[in-house]
C-alpha cells in the first residue's frame, strides 16, 4: 500500500465539520451506501489519518484498573456497587402456600378434624428456623389450636399435614396459619353446615 | 505518523488469504462445532461457554459463511452482514417448520428437541460451508488495529463502554440500586452522537456502522436486561407461546390458536436458540434478540446512505434510535424486532444497485416472506405502504414529468466505478402492482390458509369501517378521563354477570360498595438541579411535558416539510430523490396518518409502533425537514440548527434531561418506578408467586385473575401452561371461585391497574382488600404476592 505524505485534514470549523449535511438534487446516489465494491467512500477523507497512541490508551487502561481495584479493596462502598452491578443479589422472602389450595375444605361437623396441609418454602438465602401457628375463630380474635417449629435449609421447602379441630363459636369459621416471625398468613373459611344464615365464602 | 491505509475490504475472487490460514481456520471451526455437539447431546451445561458458543454455532457461524461467500459479492459490508443474518434466520425459522411437520411423521414426537435441532445446525452449517467453497470471496472481516485513527479508536472504545454500562446499570437498577449508571451511559451516547459528527470525515463506515450497533445494543439492553424475569408487555405473550413450543417440543396452532403463536419468530426460533444455547429462558429474548435487532440501525443507516450523504444518514440513525419506542418498546417487541430486520434488509435489497431487476425483486419477496412468518402486523403495515406508495406514484406523475427538453448527465453515474458495472441505487420496478399481488399472496397463504390467523385483521378493518370514529391525536394513549373508564369498568362488571348464575361472581351488594378510587401517576422527585431551577421560576414539570409534546409535533412537521421539500426539489429537477423509493416515504406516512385516525386499528398497532417503523424510511425526510426549517438563517447556521435540534431531542426522549431534572414520568430503563415498572416488572416474589399458582392441582378449572398487564402472571408450569388465561381482577369482575393475584404493587401500595378493553385505558387505583379477604381465601402469600381463591 502506497504511503501518501499528506497533511492530516481533520475538521477546523464548524462550516467545514457541516459540509456534508449538503443536501443537493444533483447529489442523489452520489456514493456507495458503505464502502461497497471495495470502494472507500469518496466524501469521507479516510486514507489519512493519525492513528492512537496506544501506549497512553495502555497507560490509561491500566491505571484505571489500579485505581478500581484500589478502590474496591478500600471502598465497602465500591465494594458493595460493584456487586450489584455485576450479579444477582438475592432477595430473600419466605413463602407459605395451602398444599393443594383448590381443595380446601368448605363444611366441617363442629368437634371433627379437618386436614390442613400447608408448605413453607425458605428462599432467606439461609437456614431459618420456622414456627408456625394454626389457629381458628368465628370473628376478627382467633385462638391458637397448634403450633410447631421446622427448621428449613436455604432453598428448601417443608410440607406440614395435621389435622386440627377448629373452635368456633358461629357457623363461619376462619382457619389460619402464620408464621409469626415472618409477619405471614395463609387462611380459609369453612362453613357448620347445622348454623345457617352466616355469610359464607 | 502514517497517513494511510488500505481500504476497508477487498473484492474479487479468492486466492488471496493463505492456505495455512484457512485450513488452521477450518480446523478450529471444525472442533468448535464438535464441542457445542458434544455439550448438547451430553448435556453438558457450560455457564458461559454453552451460551456464547451456542449463539455462535446457531447464528454467527452460518452467518460468517454466507458472509463471506460470494452471494452477495460487490454488496457493501453493512448489506453482506444484515443479508448474510436475515437469511440464516430464515432459514432456521424454514428448517425448524420442516421438520416440526416432517419428524412426527416418522415417530418423532417432539421435533424441536435439542437433539433434532442440533442435526439442523449440523446441516444448516455444512451446507453453507460446502457453499462458501464453491463460492469463494476473499472478504473477511478482520479487525486491524493498525488501521485504526485516533478519532475512531474513541469512538468505538466510547461505543463500547455505553454497552458495558447499560448492562451494569440494568443490573444495578433490578438489585435495588439507582439509574445513575445507565445515566452517565446515555450521556456518553449523546456525546457520542457529537462526536460522530464532528469526525465524520475521518471516520470510515465501517467504523461508523460499528459504533451505530454499540450505542443501539446498549439502548436496548437497558431496558431488556431490566428484572430478573420477563418484563414488558407484548414480551409476555411472546414468552407464553415460545414457552408453549419449547414445553411441548413442538410448535402447533392448536396448543394456543392466536395470532401470536403463528409468528415464527417467537415460537421456532427461540426455541431453536434456546435448545442449544441454555440460558435461563427468558434471557434469550433479553439478550440474544437484541444482539440481533441492535442490527436493524446499522441497516437503516445503509438505505439512507443510497440516497443521501453521511450526514444526513447519521442523523437518521440518530432519530431512528432516540425514539421512545425504540428503547422503551422494541426490546418487548421480538416479533417485531425480527420482522423490522426483514423489511430494512428488503428494502436494501430492492435498491441494490448492483443486483439485476430479477434478483432485487426475489430478494424482496423472499424478505416479505420472512417478516410475514415471523409478524403479521409489520407485515400488514408493509403491504399498506407499498399500496399507499404505489397509489401516489401513479398520481405523482400527473405533477412530476421528466425533463426530457435538456438531458443532463445523469448524476447517479457521476461517481460510478470507473472501468465496472454501475451503480444506481434504484428502486424502479420494484414497486408495483406485481410486488403488492405477491406480498398479499403471502399474507394470505401464511395468515388464512397456514395458520387462519387473519380474523383479527379483518374484524379490526370491519370495526375501523363501520364505527366511523376518528382521532386526530398522534402520540396520544387516548380513552378518556379516569372517572369515565371507571364507570366503564363498572358497566363491564354488570354487563358479564347478565345471564350468568348467580354466586359465579363475589355479590353485587359487596362490589358495588368496595371503594377503588383512582390514584394519579406520581411523578419523579425533584433533583437539586431541578429545586434550584424552580426556585428561580422555572416550572420543572411543565417544561418537561412541555418538551414531550414539542419533540412529537416537531418530528411530524419535519416529516411534512421534508416531504414537500423533497417533492418540489423533484419537480423542478424533473426526478425525484431514489425515483420510486421517495413514495415509500410517503406509503409510510400515509400508513401512520391511517393508524392515527383510525382508533381501532391503532389499539391493534399503536401509532408509536408503526411510527418506528416509519423511521426506517423516512428517517432521512425528518433531517431535510430539520433542516429547511432551519434554512432562513443560512444554510450553515441550518446545518448547526438542524443538529442541535436532533441532539436535543436525543437528550428530552431519552429522558437524560429529565432524569437529571426530575419532575418526570419515570422510565423503566432508568428507575424502580413509574408506569411501565408497575405495570410490567415482575419481582421474584411474583415469579414465585406465578411458579407455586402454575404448580397448583386443577389450577386451570377456575379463572385466574389479576392486575393488568394480566399476561405477565401466565402459569408456565408444563403441568399448566396453556393459552392467554388470566383476566382483570377488577373487584367487580372478580369471580367467587377464581384464583385472585395481588402483586408487589398492592403489598407495598395497594395499587392495582386495569384495562377498560372498549377505550383501552388503563387506570390505576387502590385495591380494596379487604373485600377479598372477606369472601376469598388467602391461599399463599411470600410478603410481596398474595394468591387469593
Amino acid at each position: 500500500m502506497p504511503q501518501q505524505e499528506k497533511k492530516h485534514s481533520g475538521v477546523e470549523s464548524p462550516a467545514e465539520i457541516l459540509r456534508w449535511l449538503v443536501v443537493r438534487a444533483e447529489e442523489h446516489g452520489r456514493r456507495p451506501s458503505s464502502s461497497g465494491d471495495g470502494q472507500p467512500d469518496e466524501d469521507a477523507e479516510v486514507s489519512q489519518y493519525e492513528p492512537p497512541r496506544w501506549d497512553f490508551w495502555l497507560l490509561g487502561t491500566g491505571l484505571l484498573a489500579i485505581a478500581l481495584a484500589a478502590a474496591s479493596f478500600l471502598s465497602p462502598w465500591v465494594r458493595h456497587e460493584w456487586s450489584l452491578s455485576w450479579q444477582r443479589q438475592p432477595t430473600p422472602y419466605t413463602q407459605l402456600g395451602f398444599t393443594s389450595a383448590a381443595s380446601l375444605p368448605t363444611t366441617g361437623v363442629p368437634g371433627k378434624g379437618i386436614p390442613v396441609s400447608f408448605t413453607i418454602t425458605n428462599d432467606e438465602g439461609r437456614q431459618v428456623s420456622y414456627r408456625y401457628v394454626v389457629a381458628s375463630g368465628s370473628g376478627t380474635t382467633l385462638t391458637a389450636i397448634t403450633s410447631g417449629t421446622t427448621v428449613i435449609a436455604a432453598g428448601h421447602s417443608f410440607g406440614v399435614g395435621i389435622v386440627v379441630v377448629p373452635k368456633c363459636a358461629a357457623a363461619s369459621c376462619r382457619v389460619q396459619v402464620s408464621l409469626p416471625e415472618q409477619a405471614e398468613s395463609i387462611d380459609f373459611l369453612l362453613t357448620y353446615p347445622a348454623q345457617s344464615g352466616k355469610k359464607t365464602k | 505518523m502514517n497517513y494511510s491505509r488500505p481500504a476497508p475490504v477487498a473484492s474479487g475472487k479468492s486466492g488471496a488469504a493463505p492456505i495455512a490460514g484457512r485450513v488452521f481456520g477450518a480446523f478450529v471451526t471444525l472442533v468448535l462445532a464438535l464441542v457445542v455437539n458434544f455439550m448438547v447431546f451430553a448435556s453438558v451445561d457450560l455457564p458461559v461457554a454453552r451460551p456464547v458458543l451456542g449463539f455462535w454455532f446457531m447464528v454467527v457461524l452460518p452467518a460468517y459463511l454466507l458472509y463471506t461467500s460470494s452471494a452477495w459479492r460487490r454488496c457493501g459490508l453493512q448489506e453482506r452482514v444484515g443479508y448474510s443474518v436475515c437469511l440464516v434466520l430464515l432459514i432456521l425459522m424454514a428448517s425448524g417448520l420442516v421438520i416440526n411437520e416432517v419428524l412426527p411423521l416418522g415417530g418423532v414426537q417432539r421435533p424441536l428437541a435439542p437433539g433434532p435441532i442440533i442435526i439442523v445446525g449440523d446441516l444448516i452449517n455444512l451446507s453453507l460451508y460446502v457453499y462458501r467453497i464453491r463460492h469463494p470471496d476473499t472478504i473477511r472481516p478482520r479487525i486491524n488495529f493498525a488501521e485504526f485513527s485516533k478519532e475512531e479508536f474513541r469512538l468505538l472504545v466510547a461505543a463500547a463502554l455505553t454497552v458495558a454500562l447499560a448492562i451494569f446499570g440494568a443490573n444495578n437498577l433490578n438489585n435495588g440500586g439507582s439509574g445513575t449508571i445507565t445515566l452517565i451511559a446515555l450521556a456518553i451516547m449523546a456525546l457520542i452522537g457529537v462526536l460522530s459528527v464532528r469526525w465524520l470525515r475521518v471516520t470510515r463506515e465501517t467504523v461508523m456502522s460499528a459504533v451505530i450497533y454499540l450505542v443501539s445494543l446498549g439502548l436496548l439492553l437497558s431496558t431488556s436486561l431490566r428484572g430478573w424475569s420477563v418484563t414488558g408487555h407484548d414480551i409476555q405473550q411472546e414468552y407464553l407461546v415460545f414457552q408453549l413450543t419449547q414445553v411441548h417440543g413442538r410448535w402447533s396452532m392448536a396448543y394456543f390458536h392466536d395470532a401470536y403463536n403463528a409468528c415464527l419468530s417467537i415460537t421456532i426460533l427461540p426455541t431453536e436458540l434456546a435448545q442449544i444455547i441454555n440460558v435461563d429462558n427468558p434471557y434469550v429474548y433479553k439478550l440474544f434478540f437484541q444482539l440481533l435487532f441492535a442490527l436493524c440501525p446499522v441497516l437503516v443507516y445503509a438505505l439512507a446512505r443510497r440516497y443521501f450523504n453521511r450526514g444526513v444518514s447519521t442523523l437518521a440513525v440518530a432519530y431512528f434510535v432516540g425514539f421512545p419506542t425504540f428503547f422503551t418498546d422494541m426490546p418487548f417487541l421480538n416479533r417485531q424486532e425480527i420482522a423490522l430486520l426483514f423489511v430494512t434488509v428488503g428494502l436494501l435489497a430492492a435498491t441494490n444497485p448492483v443486483w439485476s431487476f430479477r434478483r432485487r425483486q426475489v430478494s424482496l419477496g423472499i424478505a416479505g416472506l420472512g417478516a410475514e412468518v415471523s409478524h403479521y402486523s409489520t407485515m400488514y403495515v408493509f403491504v399498506g405502504t407499498l399500496v399507499i406508495a404505489l397509489l401516489f406514484s401513479y398520481v405523482g406523475r400527473l405533477f412530476i414529468k421528466p425533463n426530457r427538453g435538456e438531458p443532463k448527465p445523469d448524476p447517479t453515474m457521476r461517481y460510478a466505478r470507473r472501468g465496472g458495472r454501475r451503480w444506481v441505487p434504484t428502486f424502479k420496478g420494484s414497486l408495483s402492482i406485481g410486488l403488492v399481488i405477491a406480498f398479499i399472496g403471502i399474507v394470505f397463504a401464511w395468515g388464512t390458509l397456514a395458520t387462519k390467523t387473519t380474523g383479527a385483521v379483518v374484524s379490526t378493518a370491519e370495526q375501523a369501517i363501520t364505527s366511523g370514529s376518528i382521532s386526530i391525536t398522534a402520540f396520544d394513549s387516548g380513552g378518556g378521563s379516569d372517572a369515565s373508564v371507571q364507570a366503564a369498568l363498572v358497566k363491564d362488571g354488570l354487563q358479564a354477570r347478565v345471564g350468568v348464575p348467580s354466586g359465579t361472581f363475589l355479590p353485587w351488594s359487596a362490589v358495588s360498595k368496595a371503594a377503588a378510587p383512582i390514584v394519579d401517576v406520581p411523578l419523579t422527585p425533584l433533583t437539586a438541579i431541578g429545586r434550584d431551577l424552580k426556585s428561580l421560576g422555572l416550572p420543572v414539570s411543565t417544561l418537561n411535558s412541555l418538551a414531550r409534546s414539542l419533540v412529537a409535533y416537531s418530528e411530524e412537521l419535519f416529516l411534512a416539510i421534508g416531504l414537500v421539500r423533497l417533492f418540489l426539489a423533484g419537480r423542478r429537477e424533473g426526478r425525484l430523490v431514489g425515483g420510486q423509493f421517495f413514495w415509500l416515504p410517503v406509503g409510510i406516512t400515509g400508513m401512520v396518518v391511517v393508524i392515527t385516525v383510525v382508533p381501532s386499528i391503532a389499539v391493534d398497532y399503536g401509532v408509536l409502533r408503526a411510527f418506528q417503523q416509519g423511521l426506517v424510511f423516512f428517517g432521512p425526510v425528518i433531517v431535510i425537514g430539520s433542516m429547511t426549517v432551519f434554512a432562513p438563517i443560512g444554510k450553515n447556521r441550518a446545518r448547526i440548527a438542524a443538529c442541535a435540534v436532533c441532539l436535543g431531542m436525543f437528550l428530552f426522549t431519552s429522558t437524560l434531561v429529565p432524569q437529571i431534572l426530575g419532575n418526570n414520568l419515570a422510565e423503566l430503563n432508568l428507575n424502580n418506578s413509574g408506569n411501565y415498572y408497575n405495570l410490567y416488572y415482575t419481582t421474584p416474589q411474583e415469579a414465585s408467586g406465578i411458579a407455586w399458582l402454575g404448580a397448583q392441582p386443577a389450577v386451570l378449572n377456575y379463572p385466574i385473575q389479576a392486575s393488568f398487564d394480566p399476561r405477565r402472571w401466565e402459569p408456565m408450569d408444563p403441568s399448566s401452561i396453556v393459552g392467554e388465561r388470566v383476566i382483570d381482577e377488577y373487584p367487580t369482575l372478580v369471580y367467587q371461585d377464581g384464583w385472585v393475584i395481588l402483586g408487589s404493587m398492592v403489598a407495598k401500595s395497594g395499587v392495582s391497574f386495569a384495562l377498560e378493553p372498549t377505550s383501552d385505558a388503563v387506570v390505576e387505583y387502590k385495591y380494596p382488600t379487604e373485600l377479598l379477604n372477606n369472601y376469598k381465601n388467602l391461599v399463599y402469600t411470600n410478603g410481596g404476592t398474595a394468591i387469593y381463591k
